[in-house]
């Protein structure tokens, strides 16, 4: 294959996969780690593929799209980094952090198409009051901007690569200050993992006392009202599901995999969620006037997070039930509707993207330890063998795995209680065992992080043992590597991203290389 | 002990919990609305949300300044949310110090004319608001989360 083919089916195959990452289903394909094979197949470069994207997928652990920000994007910066490596041939330390400059990019290329996409809204609501509706061309279209836009960044990123490893000689400072900084990157991301969840934890012995007027407003709401009583209320609606219901529910659900198709920075998840609130309306609305004004109104903003929409949606169509027998009124629904999003919103950052996410890549980064492949730490495949295509694969597929799992069935199951959910379950929230899983993934992430740094000193110890490196040099670097594992606290107790962190450690690397500071990277 | 105010007509969600709870340390919330504060069932949506260990409390407008200065004098560090821009000018106006205001939400959107400006523009009620808050001292400081870049909200809405 020429580098010229290799870097346009790269750009085909990060446009293919960064759908999955907003517009459809989040699996989590999208996920630099998984990304990291493919690409590196693409591009010739399978080991160093895989290992970047871990370490992408590593530092971004916790730059999460909450609420609607848009962080730094780690597909885009494995694209890039893979394509300068195999394809225009970049050093790998220079083709990661030519990586991150695109993953910054990208983001500022997405935030520009969701502005775009804001000016379809009043077309479609236009459609919409003159009864015509089709979804396919729009989702189409939505589909085709982001898989035009990384598609073309990535022949962007390949073709600039090559210019530059053409025009531009190697520059060793440079060389050597990026070295060092890239063999602090997987540090950075451990330290990172580790004082997030301790953070976790430390917040989870606190117990909650609330003020003495919350506690007094129990009593108005019911004894049904606190997180306990919840689990009563979802074996009862379990039963209560009959056939004609159970068809309805498995079409929203199954169509709420397009929540977040044609999200637009103004009324974030409207088409999706109209999209997914069809068949409920279809039911409730037989009247085409009262249809149309339904759909109007489920076309308005909706912010909510990809998994808990589904709940929402259940909650949105029980709401949309009681307005339609006169029960409740427009603004007592849309105010609900309003609650009930952020609420969900929250849940589901906090347990999805902010612990489950971080979890099952450390999951996937033991699934290589297990089959005996820990080269990632360091970058000493020379004294530890290459691992096989299999293995790599394995990580990212476990990692896939137990993500998607349970955020499958959590969109079945809340997409159930939300629609059988009653005020004193909140609208089925508390009938979630939202609570009990958040604690039991703080625990484990926060064991995993400890693992994580014990493996990483073993093989600290391990690798300069077997290589015969000298007393000082063992010691300087292991002070250097604490010093960057306790960075960590400094950077997540302010707020500062990791993808930040490591551009200013890049370039204070090669100030210091430049200035003649003899800079040696852990990979030696 | 008063450390934050925030507009955001989402309240609690995943950029307070997740972005400006863990980076600043925040023990408690205090949410300004007289809507909220006289409705049970928001109230208990909001507390779900609301990691466990965080203090929240419900204020109306009436309540708001002796309320803030109780919990001014507190040990806990408290994030203040409000819904709209009535609510800060109101507390202003009742002799309350804000030095800095968070923008995020929808105000937030709309000062940064995320929607190309044509369907989700400033109201005049709120850039009334925006301009009564510079007079007084209040500078305000858009921002989503913590790691994004700082906005001047006043020059996005044409302000200034």
């Amino acid at each position: 294959m020429t580098q010229f083919t290799q870097i346009l089916l790269s750009g085909l195959i990060s446009g293919i996969l960064v759908l999955d990452s907003v517009q459809v289903c989040q699996f989590l394909f999208s996920r630099p780690f998984f990304a990291g094979i493919i690409l590196g197949l693409a591009n010739g470069c399978l080991i160093e593929g895989a290992v970047m994207g871990l370490l992408f997928d590593l530092l971004y652990s916790f730059a999460i799209p909450v609420g609607g920000s848009i962080p730094p994007n780690g597909l885009a910066g494995i694209a890039a980094a893979s394509i300068a490596f195999g394809s225009a041939g970049f050093s790998e330390p220079m083709a990661f952090f030519y990586g991150m400059l695109f993953a910054w990019l990208y983001s500022l290329a997405d935030n520009k198409i969701r502005i775009i996409r804001s000016s379809w809204n009043l077309p479609f609501a236009e459609k919409i009051s003159h009864g015509f509706v089709s979804f396919k061309i729009l989702f189409l279209r939505s589909f085709a901007a982001d898989f035009l836009v990384i598609a073309l960044m990535a022949v962007i990123a390949g073709a600039l690569a090559m210019l530059i490893s053409f025009c531009i000689p190697h520059i060793a400072f440079i060389e050597n200050g990026a070295r060092f900084a890239y063999s602090f990157v997987p540090v950075l991301g451990i330290s990172s993992l580790y004082f997030h969840f301790k953070r976790n934890i430390l917040a989870l012995s606190v117990r909650k006392s609330n003020f003495a007027d919350a506690k007094a407003s129990d009593s108005v709401c019911g004894a049904g009202c606190g997180g306990q009583s919840g689990k009563k209320n979802e074996s009862q609606s379990a039963l209560s599901i009959d056939d004609s219901d159970k068809k309805m529910l498995s079409a929203v659900f199954r169509r709420l995999f397009f929540i977040q198709a044609g999200w637009n920075y103004e009324r974030f998840q409207n088409f999706g969620f109209l999209y997914a609130m069809m068949p409920f309306i279809e039911k409730i609305y037989p009247d085409p006037v009262k249809r149309k004004a339904a759909m109007l109104r489920n076309f308005q903003m909706v912010n909510t997070h990809p998994v808990m929409a589904s709940l929402l949606a259940g909650v949105v169509a029980r709401l949309e039930e009681n307005f339609s027998a006169g029960k409740i009124s427009l603004q007592r629904l849309s105010a609900l509707k309003q609650s009930v999003s952020a609420a969900a919103a929250a849940a589901g950052d906090r347990f999805f993207w902010a612990r489950l996410k971080p979890i099952a890549l450390q999951l996937g980064i033991f699934a290589w330890l297990l089959a005996g492949y820990a080269g990632w730490l360091f970058n000493f495949q020379e004294i530890y063998s290459k691992p096989s295509a299999a293995v790599l694969i394995a990580g990212p597929i476990v990692s896939i795995a137990v993500y998607s799992f349970f955020a499958v069935s959590m969109r079945w199951n809340a997409l159930k209680a939300g629609y059988y959910g009653q005020e004193n379950n909140l609208f089925g929230l508390s009938s979630l065992p939202l609570e009990k899983y958040m604690r039991r993934a703080d625990l484990s992430g926060f064991f995993f992080s400890v693992a994580l740094i014990i493996e990483m000193f073993a093989f600290f110890f391990v690798k300069n043992s077997a290589m015969g490196t000298g007393k000082n040099l063992v010691l300087i670097m292991f002070v250097l590597m604490v010093l960057a594992l306790f960075s960590g606290r400094l950077l997540v107790s302010r707020g500062i991203g990791m993808h930040k962190a490591a551009a200013v450690l890049l370039l204070a690397a090669i100030v210091f290389s430049a200035a003649g500071v003899p800079l040696v990277a852990f990979c030696l | 002990m008063l450390s934050f105010f925030r507009v955001d007509d989402r309240l609690v969600h995943g950029q307070v919990v997740e972005g400006w709870i863990p980076a600043f340390g925040i023990q408690a919330l205090a949410v300004i609305s007289d809507e909220i504060s006289a409705d049970l069932l928001r109230q208990k949506l909001i507390e779900f949300a609301v990691p466990a260990g965080i203090e929240i409390k419900f204020i109306s407008l009436a309540d708001a300044p002796k309320e803030l200065a109780a919990i001014d004098s507190s040990p806990l560090k408290t994030m203040v949310l409000m819904p709209s821009m009535a609510e800060p000018e109101a507390m202003v106006r009742a002799g309350i110090k804000i030095s800095s205001l968070n923008i995020g939400g929808l105000l937030y959107s709309a000062c940064r004319g995320l929607s190309k400006g044509q369907h989700l523009p400033v109201s005049d009620k709120e850039k009334e608001g925006m301009k009564f808050l510079s007079m007084n001292g209040v500078v305000f400081d858009g921002r989503g989360v913590p790691s994004d870049i700082s906005l001047d909200m006043l020059e996005l809405a044409g302000l200034k």
